[in-house]
């Protein structure tokens, strides 16, 4: 939708703001797209890294395994993601990866054993993705594999921040 | 019945204020949007997702006559969910020339009207680009009124949804020229409904001659 005012913005430049130099940067254009890395945790021999992708009016954020792959963790229809924090679980094994965010509820966002090519995510079990900027999703919640806080480990916690415009 | 130009025009106005705008399935808005190939696409890919997992869908994403559309941009619980992010047709350019054409229709129309009363009946030009760019992405919610995975026919509920937010437009709602806009969140919803049939193995909707109510 922000494209809609980028577009008002540009009406307006071509007469009353036509001498601004906000008037050569106000089109968000496809080549924005983007992505932020948030942070990144070893786990055994692994490195995941939560990461947000942007594209001109769209935000996917994911998780990245396997050298570049991509498990879908949050999507918004805007360039942005609330602000949230997100916790990142390892079973004892160091096979297994859940993720979960306080600020989205009690359920995960994600479960992920390393050397599938699969994960389970809100849009219930997605192969994994080559890029971070997916075309569609499209699936339904699914139940994921009983979280027994005695026998997982915190790997880490990461912030993502935006604030208000 | 909204026009895209009533909801832009709430958006942008100095006395906006939040608003939900359901737009049931004789809508034209709704009419527009179920032709549009990016939500064509996400429909296919629901009814395949049904044919594939019938029982699923039955036990799953059974519709809930109590859920109404809301101010909110959480997921619809206990719903399929396709997510359509950025879709063709949405990029800044195209959007720039449908919104060039609505505005400068307004403002001919604002000139004119002094001039010649009849100028007022002339309509504004909202083409169906500027209907979809005002869409952009958006998601799907679709969950089954009724499913008989022996007879493999079901009506399926769609709920489209998107937004349009100051948090839409990043750094641009900051801009001076906004500075007397509202930008209160207009919180849109599209809702139709369709009976399928795959017995014979290849998925077929029949034409619906009743329009029923909305409903979860």
């Amino acid at each position: 939708m922000k494209l809609v005012l980028a577009v008002v913005l540009c009406v307006l430049n071509t007469t009353a703001l036509a001498t601004s130099p906000l008037a050569a940067q106000t089109i968000v254009s496809p080549e924005d797209d983007n992505l932020q890395i948030i942070g990144s945790v070893r786990i055994g021999s692994e490195v995941i890294q939560i990461v947000v992708g942007y594209s001109f009016d769209s935000a996917v954020m994911s998780m990245s395994v396997d050298d570049g792959k991509y498990v879908p963790l949050f999507v918004s229809t805007y360039r942005g993601v609330p602000d949230m924090k997100v916790d990142i679980f390892t079973s004892s094994s160091r096979h297994e990866v859940w993720v979960f965010s306080p600020t989205q509820g009690e359920t995960a966002l994600a479960y992920f054993k390393f050397g599938m090519d699969t994960a389970l995510t809100s849009f219930g079990k997605q192969r994994l993705r080559m890029s971070p900027f997916p075309e569609a999703l499209s699936g339904g919640p699914t139940a994921f594999p009983p979280f027994i806080e005695n026998s997982v480990v915190k790997k880490a916690s990461f912030y993502h921040f935006e604030g208000e415009d | 019945m909204p026009q895209i130009g009533d909801i832009l025009d709430t958006f942008f106005s100095p006395f906006s204020s939040e608003k939900l705008w359901i737009m049931p399935e004789n809508d034209n808005y709704t009419k527009i949007v179920r032709t549009w190939q990016p939500v064509v696409n996400s429909t296919i890919r629901i009814k395949a997702s049904l044919k594939i997992d019938c029982v699923k869908w039955s036990k799953n994403f059974r519709s809930d006559p109590k859920w109404k559309p809301s101010k909110t941009d959480n997921p619809k619980a206990r719903a399929h969910r396709d997510f359509v992010p950025s879709p063709p047709g949405t990029d800044p350019a195209t959007c720039k020339s449908a919104f060039i054409v609505y505005v400068s229709s307004k403002a001919v129309k604002a000139a004119a009207a002094p001039l010649s009363p009849t100028m007022r009946l002339f309509p504004e030009i909202q083409t169906r680009n500027l209907y979809t760019c005002s869409v952009g992405s958006f998601n799907i919610y679709t969950t089954v009124d009724a499913i008989d995975c022996t007879k493999k026919t079901a009506s399926v509920n769609f709920w489209m949804y998107n937004s349009m937010s100051k948090r839409s437009f990043g750094k641009f709602a900051s801009h001076p020229a906004f500075a007397l806009s509202g930008m209160k969140t207009q919180f849109m919803w599209w809702n139709w409904i369709e009976n399928v049939d795959w017995s014979s193995g290849k998925m077929s909707v029949a034409p619906r001659s009743k329009l029923a109510k909305p409903s979860g």
